[in-house]
């Protein structure tokens, strides 16, 4: 509680920047006319297409972290030390994790992505405005998005299973770890921190390759 | 003073919720087989669709129970401890029509 109110202390110049803020913003209907009028609307398929690849670039520079907690468990004597890493790398691993899971916004995004592609299609489906070759090419152009929308959330519904094997690995490895240092056998420890260093390794690998198989739609 | 409270209010909230201790989250991964004809829920909200049978979710540090809706009501299927940056397995079977849960640390 004393944390809280200190930190409510702390935060006060910040709270009030944010009245401020919140005083000086035009209310509601102002907010909805200036997007409603917004003819560049982004759609989801888009949306989605960027979210996935910022997502590579976030998967990329975590496993390069992954990779060099592998090397830094790998030098450590000291079982406690290793501990300490395998609990940061489960950290990464939960955070990469986050990214996809199906209730985090990339997939939900992904959801509305493939939604909005196949209600376009099916509106094409039945538009009389244009002559055939022109419903066929833009239906053609609608169905690729689809495919491709569908195959990325396919390649992020991979990745959600390899980060919970790897998290599995890594939770189940470190409750092992802890059970042989209750009956102090150092020795067995260190040498599952060894083993755990290569399963860590070949995950990597694999997650290498999975960051580079994944396509964004659209792209 | 009213447009005030309506602006301003869910953000100094919102400022103020970055005071409060972080618990982090942990993950839950849902297993389902053969298919349930009936929602599911973890807590209060209710899952979406599983594909293929499996659903991983994300949920706030703490006490977490799996509910189905049965005649209108929710029935508790199962509740497990939801740990920081770890995932819990939940695995639930129907048998005789009915469900039973079982839960892998």
């Amino acid at each position: 509680m004393l944390d809280v109110v200190l930190c409510g202390v702390r935060r006060a110049p910040a709270v009030l920047a944010v009245v401020f803020l919140a005083l000086a913003m035009p209310t509601g209907p102002v907010f909805a006319q200036a997007s409603s009028t917004n003819p560049d609307g982004i759609t989801p398929v888009e949306e989605f297409s960027k979210q996935v690849e910022q997502l590579k670039k976030t998967f990329t520079e975590l496993g390069k972290k992954i990779e060099d907690g592998a090397k830094s468990i790998d030098g450590f004597t000291d079982v406690e030390q290793a501990r300490k890493e395998i609990e940061a790398l489960r950290a990464i691993v939960a955070e990469l994790l986050g990214a996809v899971s199906d209730n985090g916004s990339v997939a939900q995004l992904g959801a509305k992505a493939l939604g909005h592609a196949r209600d376009k299609y099916k509106t094409l489906e039945r538009e009389k405005r244009f002559s055939r070759e022109e419903q066929q090419f833009l239906m053609s152009a609608w169905r690729k998005l689809i495919e491709e929308t569908e195959r990325a959330t396919d390649d992020l519904g991979n990745a959600r299973r390899e980060f919970i094997q790897l998290l599995r690995v890594l939770q189940t490895r470190e409750d092992f770890i802890d059970e042989l240092m209750q009956i102090r056998r150092a020795a067995e420890a260190a040498e599952v921190i060894r083993q755990l260093t290569k399963e860590i390794r070949d995950a990597s690998d694999q997650l290498k390759k999975l960051i580079n198989a994944i396509k964004p739609p659209g792209v | 003073m009213r447009a005030f409270a309506r602006a301003g209010a869910p953000l100094v909230a919102l400022t103020l919720a970055g005071c409060l201790p972080d618990k982090g989250v942990g993950y839950v991964e849902i297993k389902v087989f053969p298919a349930l004809p009936v929602a599911l829920y973890l807590n209060a909200v209710k899952l979406d669709a599983l594909k293929n049978g499996t659903a991983v979710l994300r949920q706030d540090v703490g006490p977490a129970k799996l509910q189905l809706e049965r005649n209108g009501q929710l029935a508790l299927l199962c509740e497990f401890d939801v740990k920081k940056n770890r995932v819990i397995t939940v695995n639930v079977s129907t048998i005789d029509r009915g469900a039973r849960c079982e839960v892998q640390k």
